[in-house]
């Protein structure tokens, strides 16, 4: 039997990726590990309580334990070391004190510890490039694209952001190309007078256009 | 003449000193304690009593979350609270309020002379009796209902340890089924003087339904958003993000599946799903899943079901704490029932303190016959390294460093505007610094240096600023920064200030930004420009549950200008 290299580097793939799932699979799986089905569930309640006072009607209200004062205040700094800030300190203690885990892993991974990346990996680590802990409304983009390629100038300021790039809705926001055509491909097609494509004028539109006016460019 | 003015005052401290002596002499022991009900026209309660050591006439002092102290004094106590009386002020402080009461340490000593006594916990409780607040409540005639101690039962449980150290958590599925999230409108209006309309509307909502139908919780996250362009074009998209339904992945269960519309848990860089993902946690915390379904290409309405997907990953962690993680996925991707994609991501993240935090991915695809426009078999087509170091006083630093390209796929996930032929050759680089050093003051200084590679050339940026405090006003920000730069096309030089100034309910914030732009391939005549830009903003938080923001921006540049005014509204719930 014989393979062709496409198939031959196929093969060689998953044989590799087979031999990997192998290995880690043995060194990682103890006998009878599976069946503990533990997890943290030894590390105590969602949210321990060890410095509280005692007086639990402080904070709880009712015959359970989920419902909480109305007025109900905590503060967080003094009593944990840590700061809470904007959406934070308004936020509801189980939505970071939950049945994940402990919340100091998920901290210690910064954002993605706790907020999906909907940006889908695309845009790096540092969340507060963009993002401020007042709300995810992203502040301070034009600044943000002066470390880029292309500073944003002229008419292109007034541009929203899924001009450029399509995805941004979906929090994707691939890099877009610099090359004007790229996305005035429209414009140059629509040209009649003159014909740029009839005239062969497909690139290097700033030999004549400027990028802080609308209006037609000047022949040189 | 005799003026005997001057010794009433020496007179009274003579009288007062035996009495100053006694209290100065006492050892005081200090006691916190919090309002526990307040209002106007109520009794102010707080959660000490008698067997604190409190006595009617007790000094204390109240430190409300506003700032200032507030002083008062002990009006009548019960055994585990006691109600108090403000001295000089109408403030009522809130529930909740801290504050703190010196106690002679003689009231704690035992006159019999034997040990301090401690509470002893109730034997046996009543059958059926569950701890809660009602037991608390004091009962009609004002004196405090018989409860008896709370204690813990748990076998394990040993002098020192938190108090509810081993009781078990309840089970997600035994809660109450509720719904949180929030609903957002976006509407910003961009015209400039040629009448070109460059607006964007969204309104959307996302939530979660916890504990639905007793399994888990249904997700879900959309839009309505519409767009209109320069050229009068205008786009309306109904965009549903997330429809899901996700059970387990908690401490009760080490599975977890989701099906529906999402993004990929694990490995988000796998992008959204119409499908199912599954994961599994092992008892050392390492995790293994998997994923199928269709790819909803990255456009405004999530057009699905042209790209499927197959996906497995496996992350190794070093212990529970998770301080070093490593992890390795696969995708195959088919367009239309034809394998496309193959790729190959590593991706790590290492904590080791609060400190340091360094973090790295790489995208590797991988070749075959049909792809016709890349001569290797493996391209590094995306990778991110990042090294991030923080100090306690908030002085920080990074370095990252980015590689991207364009892999050949069929998906239509590079939407246009790109040509395929740009895709083929493009490819970037990029390495940035960022620091900022935070002082006693409060004020930061801050800076940034960026370098970059393309197909074309090569560029830079830089920018360094100093932000004070208080400069203006109490509790303002005042941030002066100069940039400057080359960029594919441009060369600028400027520099901006941005001052904001907190209200009680958010705050405002102006920004001034003036820049020198020179165009690098254009006419000597129209080849530079002066760029002002003009903004002011409002964040607010309308009750507790509304948060606003409103902004208006002004852009000039050369002859031309735009304008610009928006509102962003949120309600979480």
């Amino acid at each position: 039997m014989t393979f062709s290299p496409p198939q031959r580097r196929r093969r060689l793939l998953l044989s590799l990726l087979g031999m990997a799932w192998l290995i880690v699979a043995c060194v990682s799986t103890k006998p009878g590990q599976t069946d503990l089905h533990r997890w943290w569930s030894g590390l105590g309640p969602v949210l321990p309580h060890s410095n509280f006072p005692e007086n639990c009607s402080l904070c709880h209200v009712g015959q359970g334990w989920t419902d909480l004062k109305s007025d109900f205040q905590f503060d967080h700094e003094k009593r944990t070391g840590i700061k809470l800030e904007g959406a934070h300190n308004r936020a509801k203690c189980l939505r970071c004190h939950n049945d994940r885990g402990p919340v100091s892993v998920f901290q210690s991974q910064g954002c993605k510890g706790c907020h999906e990346d909907v940006h889908q990996g695309g845009l790096g680590f540092d969340c507060r490039k963009c993002h401020q802990e007042e709300s995810w409304r992203p502040v301070g983009q034009i600044a943000l694209h002066e470390a880029t390629r292309f500073p944003l100038i002229g008419a292109h300021v007034s541009v929203s952001c899924q001009r450029c790039h399509p995805g941004a809705f979906t929090g994707k926001l691939t890099p877009a190309d610099n090359r004007c055509v790229t996305c005035h491909l429209r414009e140059l097609n629509n040209t009649t007078n003159p014909n740029h494509v009839g005239l062969g004028w497909t690139d290097r539109c700033d030999r004549c256009h400027t990028p802080t006016r609308w209006e037609n460019g000047s022949v040189r | 003449m005799l003026r005997p003015l001057p010794l009433i005052p020496l007179l009274c401290l003579a009288l007062s000193l035996p009495a100053l002596r006694a209290q100065g002499g006492e050892e005081m022991k200090t006691l916190n304690f919090r309002v526990t009900s307040s209002g106007q026209g109520k009794a102010i309660l707080i959660d000490r009593g008698l067997r604190d050591g409190i006595q009617k006439g007790d000094a204390l002092v109240l430190h409300p979350r506003q700032g200032g102290a507030l002083n008062a004094r002990i009006s009548s106590v019960s055994s585990r609270s006691s109600s108090i009386i403000l001295i000089g002020s109408q403030r009522i402080p809130p529930p909740g309020t801290r504050g703190e009461i010196k106690i002679p340490k003689s009231r704690f000593e035992d006159k019999s002379g034997s040990s301090p006594k401690e509470v002893v916990p109730v034997a046996k409780e009543p059958k059926g009796a569950t701890p809660s607040a009602e037991g608390q409540t004091a009962t009609k005639d004002g004196k405090e209902p018989d409860v008896p101690s709370w204690r813990n039962k748990d076998r394990d449980y040993r002098t020192g340890m938190p108090l509810l150290t081993g009781m078990r958590p309840r089970n997600p599925k035994d809660r109450e089924t509720r719904i949180t999230g929030s609903v957002y409108l976006f509407a910003d209006l961009t015209l400039d003087q040629m009448d070109a309309d460059n607006s964007v509307f969204r309104l959307g909502t996302q939530m979660t339904v916890e504990n639905f139908l007793q399994y888990g919780d249904l997700n879900f996250s959309g839009e309505v958003n519409y767009a209109r362009s320069y050229d009068d074009s205008t786009n309306m998209d109904l965009l549903v993000r997330e429809l899901s339904y996700v059970m387990g992945g908690n401490r009760f269960d080490n599975h977890r599946l989701e099906f529906g519309r999402f993004l990929q848990n694990a490995i988000p860089e796998f992008q959204y799903l119409d499908g199912v993902e599954w994961g599994y946690r092992m008892g050392n915390s390492n995790r293994v899943g998997a994923s199928i379904g269709f790819m909803p290409e990255p456009d405004n309405d999530f057009e699905s079901f042209s790209d499927s997907q197959i996906a497995v990953y496996y992350e190794w962690v070093n212990g529970l704490a998770e301080v070093l993680s490593l992890t390795g996925a696969y995708q195959k991707t088919f367009h239309q029932g034809t394998a496309d994609r193959d790729l190959v991501l590593a991706k790590l993240r290492y904590s080791p303190d609060d400190a340091w935090n360094i973090n790295g991915s790489l995208w590797v695809d991988i070749y075959d016959s049909r792809d016709q426009t890349r001569d290797s078999a493996v391209e590094i087509t995306e990778t991110w390294l990042s090294f991030n170091r923080l100090w306690e006083n908030g002085s920080g630093m990074d370095l990252t460093y980015r590689h991207s390209a364009f892999p050949e796929i069929v998906r239509k996930e590079f939407l246009p505007p790109f040509p395929p032929t740009e895709i083929a050759v493009s490819k970037y680089d990029r390495l940035t610094w960022r620091g900022w050093k935070v002082y006693a003051d409060g004020s930061r200084l801050h800076g940034r240096v960026m370098g970059f590679t393309d197909q074309d050339g090569a560029g830079w940026s830089v920018e360094g600023g100093h932000e004070w405090a208080d400069w203006f006003q109490t509790a303002s920000r005042t941030d002066i920064v100069f940039y400057g730069g080359s960029g594919a096309t441009v060369n600028s030089v400027g520099g901006r200030i941005d001052y904001r100034v907190p209200t009680p309910s958010g705050n405002w914030n102006w920004l001034y930004d003036v820049s020198f732009r020179h165009n690098v391939d254009i006419a000597d005549d129209r080849d530079d420009f002066l760029q002002h830009r003009l903004r002011g903003s409002h964040d607010f938080q309308i009750m507790d549950s509304w948060e606003a923001h409103l902004y208006s921006e002004a852009r000039l540049w050369d002859v031309e200008f735009s304008w610009s005014i928006g509102i962003f509204i949120q309600r979480n719930f």
